[in-house]
């Protein structure tokens, strides 16, 4: 019971914190952030973009590595772990992929284009949706749950091919950090670290909620199991 | 400026969506999870002598 109360309190205290880094990250976007000369308003778009892009990725990475643990330990927690980290993803990737499109109209003049970069990712998310039907059909069936956490694994491989495709293959999408360099203004990097830390703060937040909707959907039907 | 309303609308709204979704499901759960700890105690037989 006091365990329980000390999570609740942690997680009300993140909560919190999120929120008013959020509210950092907003006014960072849109009234901080110097207007960008060539695009305008429409950068703007650049500061929940990136931010979900890239905690989308630690999110699949965050379910790739919880897919190994379960393949070593077969602990259902790691698997509900795994579960939970693609799910967040999935729901980042798809904002990604919206928010992309939203900023492409009318900078590029199309919604969509096959270009090298947007193809990963639109593999990467192909590949995580695929997970979720996969371990949604596999309850808690075991060799089934094995199978999933091997797909979350290799599913991360594309992650790289994403990041590699922007830099090696001509993509159309603007590289913004380099080895040697930031693209930005000071005031678009620190909306943009803002943006960073709200949204992996939520994603934190989010995780950790789900795990422990899987914790009680596991034992809801470990109970139910021993009635039958 | 619209793209830039839309972009910010459908994130909010997504996630609002997938939070609301999370709540109904912990809800349902926790009914469930309920009604089977009450289970027992509906099913065991009273030990209170017959009237």
């Amino acid at each position: 019971m006091t365990h329980q109360r000390v999570r609740g309190s942690s997680d009300a205290l993140l909560a919190w914190v999120c929120f008013a880094v959020m509210l950092l990250a907003l006014y960072g976007a849109f009234v901080y952030a110097a207007r960008e000369a060539v695009m305008g308003d429409i950068q703007r778009i650049f500061y929940v973009h990136l931010p979900l892009a890239w905690v989308g990725f630690v999110a699949f990475g965050h379910a790739a590595w919880a897919g190994v643990q379960y393949l070593r330990t077969g602990r259902r927690e790691w698997d509900i772990a795994s579960a939970s980290a693609a799910e967040v993803g999935v729901l980042f990737a798809t904002l990604v992929i919206i928010t992309g499109s939203l900023w492409a109209r009318p900078v590029w003049g199309t919604w969509w284009t096959w270009d090298p970069q947007l193809v990963t990712y639109l593999i990467l998310w192909l590949i995580y949706v695929g997970y979720l039907v996969l371990r949604a059909a596999a309850g808690d069936d075991p060799r089934q749950a094995r199978f999933a956490a091997v797909f979350a694994i290799v599913g991360f491989v594309d992650v790289p091919l994403v990041w590699l495709s922007a830099r090696y293959l001509r993509a159309l999408s603007p590289v913004v950090f380099t080895m040697h360099s930031v693209g930005l203004a000071p005031s678009m990097v620190w909306a943009l670290l803002a943006g960073l830390v709200a949204w992996s703060l939520l994603y934190v937040l989010l995780v950790r909620t789900r795990i422990r909707l899987g914790l009680l959907d596991a034992r809801v039907q470990a109970l139910t199991d021993a009635r039958a | 400026m619209t793209y830039l309303f839309w972009a910010f609308a459908v994130v909010w709204v997504g996630l609002f969506v997938y939070l609301y979704g999370l709540t109904q499901r912990s809800r349902r759960l926790e009914h469930e999870l309920d009604a089977l700890r009450e289970e027992p105690r509906a099913a065991a037989p009273s030990n209170g002598a017959p009237r």
